[in-house]
């Protein structure tokens, strides 16, 4: 823990520093809450840690000052200083009173008061990425560098895959007068899907009726574009309660260029269980009053 | 800062809101209703005149927060992924409410809703109690909050000034996941009686 001197706070960087813009915020340090294991990047402006709304990171609670203490960057190395709170900033359990450098895993801790020594709240200090990710980022840079120098752009398959479950997923109704008309969506949770068999189903509140022609859209954001599934309902299960029916589906129609996208960007997975039928049967009252 | 939170009609005036306020009520029920139409084919939105039924005053600016946070962590997922719509949650309702300001409706929905009022820039939040209630029921298997924290809630109104979340905090000194277990014992107070009641929850910051 090297303590740094400064002649007047007022010397200390307000502002970003310079050389430091173009680095995204998944490659800052972090300091991580180890009480929720929440990550907060230090940008490269300063960081306030205090009860005060505006706060960087918010704790509000009386034993936090308004504005506690603030982590900043100064020429690659980060300090942390006491704002002047009540009831102090500790690194590794000291208390400071000047901004010191902060290392690697040191631990910030603040809201220390005799009366209520559990509500403190404590901080780790995480400098950089770790070593094998930044050697794997650099693999990937020289790659991606090579590759365009040869004039090959890495297709769907090279890029990070997206997690069928935190897809979303809307339907509409194929009218005969949809060109006149636009399709209304509404989004349902899936159960299952299943392009090996061309089978799918979904949960939704208001029913389709066997042999309908259904429009399913598939969106990520991290997606090209939606991906548009025609489906036909082949049966509709209504469900005790809350009127939700569950309806099988067979794929009908998906294009080529999205079939591709789909198995080239999406890995499948279990959906979600938005909702189980033993919460179903706890929830009170046991039926929608509408 | 603190959060509030109220029991009552949507066509009831919210107590001490600005006069223009009863408009904007209107305009929005209008909406909603169109909403759930789509969705539901139904307009039910809960009791639509009476009084407030139960009222809460926490001074406690991120009141949801933690739980929040508890509920992506036993989840797998990030806050932040699930805001920016990288990643989904089964917690939908409890985690996508954002600075503890939206509505809750007495009817059941898989997803929330956002509304958007024409001079506002920011849509409204809209869940589901009876969807947010299963929720809480999934996350008390991890939470265990039975017995654990006795509020000083009344029939009809729950108040912490920043004193007594002090003593709170004192009272129940170690206690693991105090925070989370806090806004969840608070919360299923807020849905139980708008349930019970067939009413929305109002959630809004001051």
């Amino acid at each position: 823990m090297e303590e740094m001197e400064f002649e007047d706070f007022k010397d200390l960087p307000e502002e970003a520093e310079q050389g430091t813009p173009t680095q995204s915020l998944d490659q800052r340090p972090v300091i991580q809450d180890l009480r929720t294991g929440r990550k907060y990047p230090i940008p490269s402006y300063p960081l306030f840690i205090g009860r005060e709304k505006y706060s960087s990171i918010c704790i509000p609670v009386p034993a936090i000052s308004r504005r506690h203490a603030k982590i900043f960057e100064r020429e690659g190395v980060f300090y942390i200083q006491d704002m002047g709170s009540i009831n102090g900033t500790f690194v590794n359990d000291k208390r400071i009173l000047d901004p010191i450098a902060l290392k690697e895993g040191d631990r910030v801790k603040v809201g220390v008061t005799k009366k209520y020594p559990k509500g403190a709240r404590e901080f780790i200090f995480k400098s950089n990425v770790s070593e094998e990710e930044r050697l794997e980022k650099e693999k990937n840079e020289e790659r991606d560098r090579i590759l365009k120098e040869v004039g090959v752009t890495p297709g769907p398959a090279e890029s990070k895959k997206i997690v069928l479950r935190h897809c979303v997923f809307n339907v509409a109704k194929k009218e005969l007068v949809a060109i006149f008309k636009a399709e209304e969506y509404h989004r349902v949770p899936l159960l299952k899907l299943d392009i090996g068999h061309s089978m799918l189903s979904f949960l939704d509140l208001s029913s389709f009726r066997v042999r309908d022609t259904v429009t399913m859209s598939l969106e990520h954001p991290r997606l090209p574009e939606p991906l548009k599934i025609t489906l036909r309902i082949l049966g509709v299960n209504p469900k005790p309660v809350y009127g939700i029916i569950e309806h099988k589906c067979l794929i009908i129609k998906i294009s080529e260029k999205h079939k591709a996208i789909l198995e080239n960007m999406i890995v499948l997975s279990d959906m979600i269980c938005y909702m189980t039928s033993r919460r179903l049967s706890d929830s009170i009252p046991p039926a929608d009053p509408s | 800062m603190s959060f509030r939170a109220i029991v009552q009609p949507l066509g009831t005036a919210i107590p001490d809101a600005p006069k223009n306020t009863v408009e904007y009520q209107l305009e929005l029920v209008k909406l909603i209703k169109n909403q759930l139409k789509q969705v539901k084919n139904s307009e039910y939105i809960g009791e639509e005149k009476g009084k407030t039924i139960f009222a809460a005053q926490i001074e406690h600016s991120s009141f949801l927060t933690e739980l929040q946070e508890f509920a992506a962590s036993i989840d797998e997922t990030n806050i932040e992924e699930i805001y920016k719509g990288n990643q989904q949650t089964r917690f939908n309702h409890l985690i996508e409410i954002r600075n503890n300001v939206g509505i809750y409706l007495p009817v059941f929905f898989f997803f929330p809703m956002r509304i958007a009022l024409r001079n506002d820039a920011l849509p409204i939040f809209v869940g589901s109690t009876p969807k947010l209630y299963t929720e809480l029921q999934e996350l008390a298997t991890s939470l265990k909050p039975q017995d654990k924290l006795e509020l000083n809630i009344t029939s009809d109104s729950f108040v912490a000034a920043e004193e007594d979340l002090e003593d709170y905090e004192a009272t129940y000194e170690g206690m693991q996941h105090f925070w989370p277990i806090f806004s969840f014992v608070v919360l299923e107070n807020l849905v139980k009686k708008s349930l019970q009641n067939k009413l929305p929850i109002i959630l809004w910051s001051l």
